[in-house]
């Protein structure tokens, strides 16, 4: 018996390290069929890594960015800008796949994904920290406002108060980035891969309303899944549905 | 003889102009010299006006048979007498026009227009009778040799002109070709000949005005009639379709003596009918998209200038095309773009025309030491004979090419293809397991609170013990630091209680003069929170600045001890 429970718990201490192996195989088959030019078959392995692999972060952020390497051979600009987006979410200061990213959006036709005025600039200065990296840089900030405060508590003075709003100033700052990661909207992604754009109807029937045109390469927040239909609300707040095939669901990729 | 009577009619029709002149109107006239000429020889005819010096000649009509060759003119005389005391003066203008007979027979000049004092007028008509020189044809030559009737366009045709005169005729001294076609053949192209060794050449008159080189064949029998013949010969190539003509042909021979006063000429003339060229158009069937232009038959030859080469030098590979075919006008291969030649890197081509053969000299350098041969090189051209497009190749030359050691080679991979941007390359490599989340939300809401709200407390905790940015406060913070910046400027012992002093009354917020001489262990005992331990090691160190000061020496003791024991005083509480 004693023996027995060992066995079951050396069996369920090496599971994670199986499966692991399991999935670093499936990842050299991808590789291997990426290199033999069969992108759809890398493609595949790599989605079917999105979805069982239990990893994330910077790892999900290449499984994502090989997809869409995949998904762009095959000729899907707009899959693999899709692709591309999502593993910003992973790896935002990834210099390739920012290379990739805009090489994929001007075969796709689409405005570059950095437009380089100020306000673009800022907005990627906030995206480019991963959550992990943005609640250090918080936690950076609110030490930093304790320190201020316990000075101006002691010392007093214009100094102390001097100090006191630098704090206050430098953790709003520090906190910017992870306010914007949980600002973000954090429901499940949907990407118009259609290259002329989709209706979205009111109900999923191709003879239902249309209420607007979703442009390809926009995303859209998912609200509901039929058979060959995706329901969605739009950034203007629009909920309606678009059919399953001009889109890339992103949340169909999350472990 | 006859140029002398000439002069003197013209003196005479001057002489009596200026009674015409005198009468009014201005006199027009035309007038032939001769109205019978032999055929090859030219008409002139003379046009005047007499009476005014302001008039235009505005054209000759056509006259079928004739060439009109041109006018040369006006010319301007003036004459003046004197009539019965008085003194006249007449003017006149006169033109020479001159035409060519292209055939025997009786023609009609039709009257000359001309513009006189601002009025259009017209000479008398003229008449001229043409007839064939019998004689020159029986002493004379002059005949197309082979000449083509039927050419390719692009292709080069020859024709040849044979001429010259009786052999027994060695008076002769003059000749002149009149070829009408010469320098007017629409659609066509001179090509240059190669000069022929050997040959002489002599120079003579063309169309009465210029010069042409000719070869001399020498004494020939033709058709049982001795000759000296002559030839001209020209390459031509027609660079459109159609009727290529050649107009009727003299050639002009005879003696002419030029003395002081007069000249003696004896003038024979041979005609040779229009020759007609037809120029036929190349094929579309069967012309292949690498066709050079080509047209005729070419022979190719190739050499090098050295079969064994290091890998990456340059040789000098020479094609040399030869043959009857267009060798000015084809294109050559471009060596850079053959696929035979992609083992070679080609640097450039120099092309040369030399009359019979082109040659171009490719610099090529072998890419890499795999190439054992300089690949034959294929021209594609039309031959007319066949009147099929068939290609001419030179044989293939072989080589050596030897790899220098240390040398990489020129072959460098993806050479000649275009750059351009493309996606960056998969990551193969797993970035491995991601070591957590961050700081918990907790942590992150938590810390904020806590900042401020022990910051309430401290606040609070510290103001009741008073202001710390009072100046009673900043003064006692800042004891210390000047404690230890007074001691590194005091030289003595005196220096150093003074300073001392100082730092107590910092501490103790009293003026420095106030710890002169003061009880320190009665003050320890008297002020609340301080060690009176420290507070004794302090009393003593004074005691000492004070005795040294005193014994006269002020001999400064070790700063550090001071300092740390005014370290010691403020962990005391003081």
């Amino acid at each position: 018996m004693i023996l027995a429970d060992g066995l079951f718990f050396f069996v369920v201490a090496a599971m994670p390290a199986v499966e692991l192996q399991g999935e670093r195989a499936v990842d050299v088959d991808a590789v291997e069929a990426y290199r033999a030019g069969d992108h759809a078959a890398a493609r595949a392995r790599w989605d079917e890594l999105l979805r069982t692999t239990t990893t994330g972060g910077r790892e999900r952020g290449r499984l994502l960015y090989n997809a869409g390497n995949a998904a762009a051979r095959g000729g899907g600009w707009l899959d693999a800008v899709g692709y591309y987006t999502e593993a910003l979410h992973e790896t935002p200061r990834d210099s390739d796949l920012w290379a990739n990213l805009e090489f994929a959006r001007r075969e796709a036709g689409l405005e570059p994904a950095d437009r380089g005025d100020l306000a673009a600039t800022l907005g990627r200065l906030l995206s480019a920290w991963t959550v992990e990296e943005a609640r250090w840089i918080a936690l950076g900030g609110a030490l930093f406002l304790a320190a201020a405060l316990a000075f101006e508590a002691v010392r007093g003075g214009r100094g102390g108060r001097v100090s006191a709003w630098v704090g206050v100033s430098l953790a709003l700052l520090a906190s910017a980035p992870l306010a914007r990661h949980q600002l973000a909207d954090d429901a499940p992604r949907v990407f118009v891969t259609a290259e002329k754009g989709l209706a979205l109807r009111s109900e999923p029937r191709v003879d239902a309303q249309v209420l607007e045109r979703a442009k390809p390469g926009t995303f859209r927040r998912e609200l509901d899944r039929l058979s060959g239909w995706v329901g969605v609300e739009t950034t203007s707040g629009a909920k309606g549905w678009v059919p399953e095939h001009g889109v890339l669901v992103l949340i169909d990729l999350a472990p | 003889m006859r140029t002398l009577c000439i002069a003197l009619a013209a003196l005479v029709a001057s002489a009596s102009a200026p009674l015409a002149a005198q009468q009014g109107d201005p006199v027009v006239s035309a007038q032939l010299q001769t109205g019978l000429v032999k055929l090859g020889s030219q008409a002139v005819a003379q046009v005047t006006v007499e009476g005014t010096t302001q008039a235009l000649l505005k054209g000759v009509d056509p006259v079928d048979g004739l060439e009109f060759v041109g006018s040369s003119g006006p010319k301007r005389s003036v004459f003046e007498s004197i009539t019965r005391g008085r003194r006249v003066r007449s003017e006149s203008l006169s033109w020479s026009l001159h035409w060519r007979p292209e055939r025997v027979g009786s023609f009609e000049i039709p009257p000359v227009r001309l513009e006189v004092d601002g009025r259009e007028v017209t000479t008398q008509g003229m008449s001229l009778r043409v007839v064939e020189d019998f004689q020159g044809q029986n002493l004379g030559y002059l005949e197309w040799v082979d000449a083509p009737t039927e050419v390719y366009e692009g292709e080069p045709f020859e024709v040849t002109l044979r001429f010259g005169w009786d052999s027994g005729m060695s008076r002769f001294n003059h000749a002149n070709l009149i070829l009408p076609w010469w320098g007017r053949l629409p659609g066509t192209l001179e090509v240059e000949s190669a000069p022929t060794a050997g040959q002489r050449n002599i120079d003579v008159s063309l169309n009465d005005t210029g010069v042409v080189r000719v070869r001399e064949l020498g004494l020939r029998n033709l058709g049982g009639r001795d000759l000296r013949l002559f030839e001209l010969q020209r390459t031509f190539v027609s660079t459109r379709t159609g009727t290529l003509s050649f107009p009727v042909s003299h050639f002009e021979f005879g003696r002419v003596d030029r003395g002081f006063f007069e000249s003696r000429r004896e003038i024979y003339y041979v005609a040779w009918p229009a020759l007609e060229v037809e120029i036929r158009p190349l094929p579309e069937e069967g012309r292949p998209f690498e066709f050079s232009g080509g047209v005729g038959r070419f022979g190719a030859r190739a050499s090098v200038d050295r079969r064994s080469l290091d890998l990456g030098e340059s040789v000098k590979f020479t094609v040399e095309w030869t043959g009857t075919g267009n060798l000015e006008f084809f294109e050559p291969p471009d060596l850079g773009r053959e696929d035979a030649f992609k083992g070679f890197r080609a640097y450039g081509a120099t092309d040369r025309f030399h009359g019979d053969r082109r040659v171009v000299i490719y610099d090529l350098a072998p890419k890499t030491a795999k190439v054992s041969e300089l690949p034959p090189v294929s021209l594609s051209i039309f031959d007319p004979v066949t009147g099929e497009y068939t290609d001419v190749e030179t044989a293939a030359i072989p080589i050596r090419v030897r790899v220098p050691e240390g040398l990489v080679g020129l072959e460098v991979e993806g050479a000649g293809e275009s750059i351009g941007l493309d996606l960056r390359d998969i990551k193969a490599t797993p970035e491995g397991v991601q070591a957590g989340e961050g700081p918990s939300d907790l942590l992150l809401a938590g810390l904020p609170i806590a900042s401020l709200l022990g910051w309430i407390a401290l606040r609070r905790n510290v103001r009741r013990r008073g202001d710390p940015a009072s100046l009673k406060a900043r003064r006692r913070r800042r004891a210390r630091k000047q404690l230890a910046r007074r001691l590194s400027r005091a030289n003595d012992a005196r220096g150093q209680a003074e300073a001392l002093r100082a730092f107590l009354g910092d501490r103790t917020d009293e003026a420095e003069t106030a710890w002169e001489g003061r009880d320190l262990t009665l003050y320890a005992e008297t002020a609340a929170g301080v060690d009176s331990s420290t507070v004794v090691v302090l009393a003593a160190l004074l005691e000492e600045l004070d005795a040294t000061i005193w014994s006269g020496d002020s001999v400064a003791i070790e700063t550090a001890r001071i300092l740390r024991v005014a370290d010691e005083a403020l962990r005391g509480g003081l």
